[in-house]
C-alpha cells in the first residue's frame, strides 16, 4: 500500500447559513475539537456564516503559522453547526474510499501539525492553505482496515472517558460523604446512626457562633500539623532539571483533588539535599500558594515520592495520629474554605499569594478522632482508585498517540 | 566615565538615560535628535584629537585649515559647531537654534557631509528645554575615543539604531535591518572587493556590515566602493551620518530619491548587491509609468501592485558579470502568479538563482511576515576566485538551486525577537559554501528539514515555485519511533494498573456496602 494525495479525496464545500436555520455557533479549539464560540456576535449577520454538516470538516488555515498546529475539526456532534466565514469547510468525496474518522485520526497526529507548520513557508500571506492540504500524503488502506483502526482508537478513547467519569463520581461521593458527616454533622455515632438527627449532643461554640457536636474543637492548622512549608527552585532554574530522579512538585502539578503528572520536573540528589526540609511524605497535602492557581489543593500520590516542592507549593503535614489528611483535603477544597483562603490572599499584595502564617492560622473545625479515622478509611480507597484511573488515562493517551503514529508506519498498518 | 558595577554595557547605560529624557517626542523623531548629537560629539572628539596632533607637530599655523583635517578623514569644525561651544550654551534658551546652526556649519565646511545632517530640525521640534540640556549632558559623557579598537561610536550608533527600530515597532523601523541578518548575507556572499550596491540602503547597515566583514577577514577596506540609494530624506541623512561617523566614503546619489523613478546609479555594475527593500510595496509606479525601462529588458514589466520583482530586476540589471546579490523579500515572491510568475520563470531559465533561504519569523522589528533571503549569481559556472585566505574553487552549479530552511535556527533576542547566533551563521554559511565548491560531494549533503539542492528540472516540474518546503524533505518522526519498545512498556504498565483497578474496585464496593449503599 502506498501513500496517496489527500487532494484526491476531499473537496471544499461552502454552504452559507442563508435562512438562519442553524444557531449553534462553534469555534475551533487547538485540541481539534469544537468549542462554544466566545466571539461577540451581537449585531453580526449570521447568514454569512458557514454550515458544517455532520461528517464534514472545518479548519482554520490562518492560524497555522502562528500556533504551529493545524486546527481542524470533524463534525461528529450529531447536528449541523455554523462557524465563522473565515474558516474553510471541506468533505470527503467518497466515504467508501476514505472514512472521515480515519482522516481525522491522521490529522490528530502531532507529526501532522509539525508537517503543516513546515509547509507554512509557501503562500503570499504565509500559511498552510488549501493547496498544501491537498498535497498531504497519507496511507489509505481498505475501508475495512480503516474502520478497524478507527475502532481501536475509539475503544481506547471510550475507556479514557469512562475513567474520567469514574473519577468524577468518586470525587462527588467523597464530597457528599464529607458534607453529610462533617458539615451536616450526620457522622455515624457509636450505634452507627447519624449523629445530629439521632439527637447527638450539640454545644454552642463562641468562635464559630454556632452549635457543633460535643467533643469537637476549633484548631488552627499550625496546632495540628507537624510540618508546614514551601521549598524553592534549585539554582539554575528550569535549565537544571533532570530527566528523572527526585520529583520537584510545581504549582502546575497541583490541582484540586488531583495531581497532574504532565511536566513533572525532576532534580538530582544534590539539589534535593538542599530542599531536605520540604521532603514530601505519603499523605502530605499540597497547596498552591501563589499565582493564578493559588489555593488549589490535593494529596500527594505515592508514585510521586520521593519528592520536594518548589516555592509556589506548600506542603501541609498533620500529625499522623489524627487521621486528618483526607478530612483536611476535603475541607480545604470546599467552597467555604477557598473563600476564606482567597480572601486572605487578595487582601495582601496584588499578586495573589498565601503566606505560611495564613496557613498556620487557618481555623479548622476538628471532629473527634474516631470519626476522622473512619472517614479516612472510607475515602482513601476511592482516592487510590481515582489515582489509578488517572494513571491509566495517562498511559492510554500515550497508547492513542502510538496508535496514531502507527498509521504512518506502512508496514505496521499492513500486517 | 566611572566603571559600571552592573553588567550593563556603555550602550545600554547611554540608551537608558537618553530614552528617559524622551518625554513626548516620538521615537521616530527622537532618533534623529540623539543620533545627531552623538555625531556632533564624535566629530568634535576626533577634531580635537587631530588639532592636538597638529599642535604637537608644530603646525599651529594650519589649525584653521579644513584640508589638514579632511586628509585624515576628520571633519573640520568651526568654533560655533564644536561640542564644547554647545555644552557651554546648554542651559540657554536658544540652545536648539545653536545646535541647528552647528550642524549646518559642519555641513557647509565639509563637502562629504553635504545633505547628511538634519536641517533646522531641533528648533522646530519644541523639545523640553531642561530635558534637552540633560540629554546633552548624557551625550557629553560618551568618551568616544576611549578605546579606538572598540569602535565605540559605531557600536553606540548601531545599538541606538536597533533600539529605535524596536521602539518604533510594527509598521515602522524600516530604516534598519536586524544585524544578524545583514551579517548572514555578508558571510554568504562574501564581499571581499569591488563595488557594493544597496538600492534601498536605509540607514546604511549593509555597508557597515560589509566593511566589518572585510575587517574580520583581514581584507583591505580600500578595495571596496559603496553605492547606495534611499528614498526617505531623513533616513538618507541617517545613512550619511552613519557612514561619515565611521569614516566610510560612499556614493549615495545626489539626493534622497526613488530607486525606480529616479535611479541615481544608472550605469552601475556592482560586484555585490545587498538589500532589504520594503516588503510588498504597492503602487511603486503609476499605471503607464516605467513600462519600457531598460532594467526590465528581456522580462515582463513588474506589476504595479507589488514592487518585489521590480527590486529583483533592478538588482539583476546592475550585477556585473561575476556579480552576486543577496537580498530579503517577503515570501510571497516565491510563488507569486501572473507577471511575477513569468518573470520568476525567466530568471530561473536564465539561471540566475543560486539559493533561496527561508528565515525564521520574528526577526524583524517592523513586521512579523515571513521572509526569504534570495541569492542571485550571474556566474554559476566553475571558476576560481582569489580570496584573502586562499583560493576558492567554485564548481559548476548551472541549473541548480540550493534551498535552505532556517526556521528552526536562531536564538531569542529582546524577548519578542529571534536572531542568529554566531554558531548558526557558521553552520548556515558552511553548508552553502560547501555546496558551492568543488569538493561538495564529500562536504555537502541534503539534510531533511534544513537544506536541499534542487535541479532546474525539479523546479520546472513544480512549475517554477521557489517555495523551499516543496523541495526540502520532511521527515515524519513517527516512522522512526521505537514503537515496539513503547508498546511493551505500556503493556506492563496497563496490566498492573488493571490488576490494581480490579482490587480497588472490590474495596470501594465494600465501602459502599458498609455505608449501607451496596453497589
Amino acid at each position: 500500500m502506498s501513500y496517496k494525495l489527500l487532494g484526491e479525496f476531499i473537496r471544499k464545500v461552502d454552504n452559507k447559513n442563508k435562512d438562519l436555520k442553524i444557531l449553534n455557533l462553534q469555534g475551533l479549539s487547538m485540541s481539534k475539537e469544537f468549542r462554544k464560540s466566545t466571539s461577540n456576535i451581537v449585531g453580526t449577520d449570521l447568514s454569512n456564516y458557514k454550515i458544517v454538516k455532520q461528517g464534514q470538516f472545518c479548519c482554520d488555515f490562518m492560524s497555522v503559522i502562528r500556533v504551529h498546529k493545524f486546527p481542524v475539526v470533524l463534525n461528529s456532534l450529531g447536528e449541523d453547526v455554523i462557524i465563522s466565514p473565515a474558516y474553510v469547510v471541506f468533505e470527503i468525496k467518497d466515504e467508501k474510499l476514505l472514512l472521515p474518522e480515519y482522516l481525522m485520526l491522521w490529522f490528530r497526529r502531532s507529526e501532522f501539525d509539525r508537517y503543516a507548520d513546515f509547509r507554512c513557508d509557501s503562500s503570499i500571506r504565509g500559511g498552510f492553505q488549501w493547496e498544501e492540504l491537498c498535497e498531504v500524503e497519507l496511507p489509505v488502506p481498505s475501508i475495512e482496515e480503516q474502520q478497524k483502526i478507527v475502532d481501536q482508537y475509539q475503544w481506547v478513547a471510550n475507556k479514557i472517558k469512562v475513567n474520567e467519569q469514574i473519577c468524577e463520581k468518586l470525587e462527588a461521593t467523597a464530597q457528599a460523604l464529607y458534607k453529610h458527616w462533617f458539615v451536616d454533622f450526620e457522622f455515624p455515632n457509636e450505634e452507627g446512626k447519624p449523629y445530629k438527627s439521632s439527637g447527638g449532643k450539640m454545644i454552642f461554640n463562641e468562635e464559630l457562633q454556632k452549635k457543633i457536636p460535643n467533643g469537637w474543637e476549633v484548631k488552627s492548622l499550625g496546632e495540628i500539623c507537624s510540618k508546614i512549608g514551601s521549598g524553592s527552585t534549585p539554582s539554575g532554574g528550569k535549565e537544571s532539571y533532570c530527566k528523572d530522579g527526585i520529583s520537584l512538585i510545581r504549582s502546575m502539578n497541583v490541582h484540586d483533588l488531583e495531581f497532574v503528572f504532565d511536566d513533572l520536573a525532576f532534580i538530582n540528589d544534590g539539589q534535593a539535599r538542599k530542599l531536605a526540609n520540604v521532603s514530601v511524605e505519603k499523605y502530605d497535602l499540597l497547596i498552591n500558594i501563589t499565582g493564578v492557581s493559588v489555593a488549589r489543593c490535593t494529596i500527594v500520590p505515592t508514585e510521586v515520592i520521593p519528592a520536594r516542592v518548589n516555592q509556589h507549593v506548600m506542603l501541609i503535614r498533620p500529625f499522623s495520629e489524627q487521621f486528618a489528611n483526607y478530612y483536611l483535603l476535603m475541607n480545604l477544597t470546599s467552597v467555604e474554605s477557598k473563600n476564606i483562603l482567597l480572601g486572605v490572599s487578595q487582601s495582601g499584595s496584588t499578586r495573589e499569594a498565601i503566606t505560611k502564617s495564613d496557613i498556620e492560622k487557618f481555623k479548622i473545625l476538628m471532629p473527634i478522632q474516631s470519626s476522622l479515622k473512619s472517614f479516612q478509611k472510607n475515602i482513601e480507597k476511592s482516592f487510590e482508585m481515582i489515582n489509578n484511573a488517572r494513571t491509566q488515562n495517562q498511559k492510554l493517551t500515550h497508547l492513542q498517540s502510538l496508535l496514531l503514529s502507527r498509521l504512518a508506519r506502512m508496514e505496521a498498518v499492513e500486517n | 566615565m566611572a566603571k559600571a558595577s552592573s553588567s550593563k554595557s556603555t550602550e545600554e547605560i547611554l540608551w537608558d538615560s537618553a530614552n528617559k529624557l524622551r518625554g513626548s517626542v516620538e521615537p521616530s523623531e527622537y532618533k534623529h535628535v540623539v543620533l545627531s548629537l552623538i555625531f556632533l560629539k564624535f566629530a568634535n572628539d576626533k577634531f580635537l584629537k587631530r588639532r592636538d596632533e597638529l599642535t604637537k607637530e608644530g603646525k599651529e599655523a594650519f589649525l584653521e585649515i579644513p584640508e589638514f583635517y579632511q586628509a585624515e578623514n576628520v571633519f573640520y569644525l568651526p568654533e560655533e559647531s564644536r561640542w564644547t561651544f554647545i555644552i557651554e550654551n546648554a542651559k540657554q534658551e536658544d540652545i536648539t537654534l545653536k545646535v541647528d546652526s552647528a550642524l549646518k556649519t559642519i555641513e557647509r565646511t565639509n563637502k562629504s557631509l553635504e545633505g547628511a545632517l538634519p536641517d533646522n530640525y531641533f528648533s522646530r521640534l519644541g523639545l523640553d528645554q531642561s530635558k534637552f540640556s540633560a540629554l546633552l549632558d548624557t551625550v557629553n559623557n560618551i568618551d568616544t575615543l576611549k578605546d579606538e579598537s572598540q569602535d565605540i561610536v559605531g557600536r553606540v550608533y548601531e545599538y541606538f539604531l536597533s533600539k529605535f527600530a524596536i521602539a518604533e515597532g510594527k509598521g515602522k523601523g524600516e530604516f534598519y535591518t536586524p544585524k544578524s541578518i545583514v551579517n548572514l548575507i555578508a558571510e554568504m556572499i562574501e564581499p571581499y572587493k569591488g563595488k557594493i550596491y544597496d538600492p534601498s540602503c536605509g540607514s546604511g547597515g549593509m555597508f557597515v556590515q560589509s566593511l566589518k566583514f572585510i575587517e574580520n577577514h583581514k581584507g583591505n577596506k580600500k578595495d571596496i566602493s559603496i553605492y547606495g540609494q534611499e528614498l526617505t530624506n531623513t533616513t538618507f541623512k541617517l545613512a550619511k551620518m552613519n557612514l561619515a561617523i565611521r569614516g566610510i566614503s560612499s556614493n549615495l546619489g545626489m539626493k534622497a530619491a526613488d530607486t525606480f523613478g529616479d535611479d541615481q546609479h544608472k550605469d552601475l555594475k556592482a560586484d555585490y548587491i545587498m538589500a532589504n527593500p520594503p516588503f510588498n510595496l504597492k503602487d511603486w509606479r503609476a499605471e503607464n509609468e516605467l513600462t519600457d525601462d531598460p532594467r526590465w529588458a528581456g522580462y515582463k514589466v513588474p506589476p504595479k501592485s507589488n514592487a518585489n520583482y521590480a527590486w529583483i530586476l533592478n538588482m539583476i540589471s546592475k550585477l556585473s558579470q561575476n556579480g552576486v546579490a543577496g537580498f530579503i523579500l517577503a515570501n510571497g515572491a516565491l510563488s507569486g502568479s501572473g507577471d511575477e510568475y513569468e518573470i520568476r520563470k525567466q530568471i530561473l531559465e536564465n539561471d540566475l538563482v543560486e539559493a533561496i533561504v527561508i528565515l525564521p519569523r520574528a526577526m524583524f522589528y517592523s513586521t512579523d511576515i515571513s521572509v526569504t533571503l534570495w541569492i542571485l549569481n550571474r556566474n554559476k559556472k566553475a571558476h576560481n576566485v582569489q580570496v584573502i585566505d586562499g583560493e576558492k574553487h567554485y564548481r559548476d552549479r548551472q541549473h541548480e538551486v540550493l534551498f535552505m530552511d532556517l526556521r528552526q535556527k536562531g536564538e531569542p533576542f529582546e524577548k519578542k525577537y529571534i536572531q542568529f547566533s554566531k554558531e548558526d551563521i557558521q553552520t548556515i554559511t558552511t553548508t552553502y559554501h560547501n555546496w558551492q565548491q568543488e569538493a561538495w560531494k564529500e562536504n555537502y549533503e541534503n539534510i531533511p528539514e534544513f537544506c536541499y539542492a534542487a535541479s532546474l528540472e525539479e523546479i520546472r516540474k513544480k512549475d517554477y515555485s521557489l517555495v523551499p518546503s516543496k523541495y526540502i524533505e520532511f521527515v515524519n518522526r513517527d516512522e522512526s519511533l521505537d514503537y515496539a519498545d513503547q508498546m511493551r512498556t505500556l503493556q506492563t504498565d496497563l496490566q498492573s494498573l488493571f490488576e490494581q483497578e480490579a482490587e480497588l474496585k472490590q474495596q470501594v464496593q465494600n465501602v459502599f456496602k458498609e455505608l449501607g449503599y451496596e453497589l
